[in-house]
């Protein structure tokens, strides 16, 4: 190791935030959680759009954590590639019906634009509702079980 | 922890569902255009409300029959 990596590392080591990744100051489950945090924190918007809860995942144990973000990241990528396949045969349902020619009609190109936009559209004012809707169920719920438990 | 996946699969599915259903109650087709009207946007928002009520009494049902 050069000098200059020694160096640094000494000196956030002291500090216990070492940033390198060779670090064996920081004992693994502490980097493990920065990491994590710094993952949700640039993901946020993304992880928002997919309804995740993200407050909840505080209550987890550190080691599942990192299965969990695993499972996360495959699930979305699951999740878009669906979404690809569901707004295409949507899209090829409701627009294209003419077979006379290989080639897409322009009439049918501007449709299929259309159609996509509108589904983007729905999908957005839906899942804003959803979020909104949801919320306020947990909140119920939250108070019935706060009810339910004081009467005990 | 399997638990918490499965809620939120169960979750995705459920806005996945919601919005398929929706779309197909309120987009006026032939497609005229991208954006949504006013009638389609009030539409969406009740759809959603009713899709959740829809949740709550099947939900009920459920637990109850069993």
């Amino acid at each position: 190791m050069s000098v200059a990596r020694i160096a640094v590392q000494q000196h956030y080591c002291q500090a216990g935030a070492c940033p390198l990744q060779s670090c064996n100051c920081i004992p693994s489950d502490l980097r493990q959680k920065r990491d994590i945090r710094n993952y949700l924190q640039r993901n946020q918007q993304q992880l928002a759009t997919m309804n995740f809860p993200v407050e909840a995942m505080a209550d987890l144990p550190e080691e599942h954590k990192a299965s969990f973000l695993q499972q996360l990241e495959h699930m979305q990528v699951r999740d878009s590639l669906r979404l690809y396949n569901a707004l295409v045969e949507r899209c090829f349902k409701d627009c294209v019906s003419d077979f006379r020619s290989k080639n897409l009609a322009k009439d049918e190109e501007k449709c299929v634009q259309k159609c996509c936009e509108k589904f983007m559209n729905v999908s957005a004012r839906t899942g804003m509702r959803f979020q909104e809707f949801f919320t306020e169920m947990e909140k119920q719920a939250a108070e019935a079980a706060k009810q339910a438990s004081k009467k005990r | 922890m399997a638990m918490a996946a499965t809620e939120l699969e169960y979750r995705v599915e459920l806005l996945n569902r919601m919005v398929a259903s929706c779309h197909d109650k309120c987009s006026a087709k032939p497609y005229k255009e991208g954006v949504l009207s006013v009638g389609e946007s009030s539409c969406v928002d009740r759809c959603a409300a009713k899709y959740w009520q829809v949740v709550a009494i099947v939900g009920q049902l459920l637990g109850s029959a069993k």
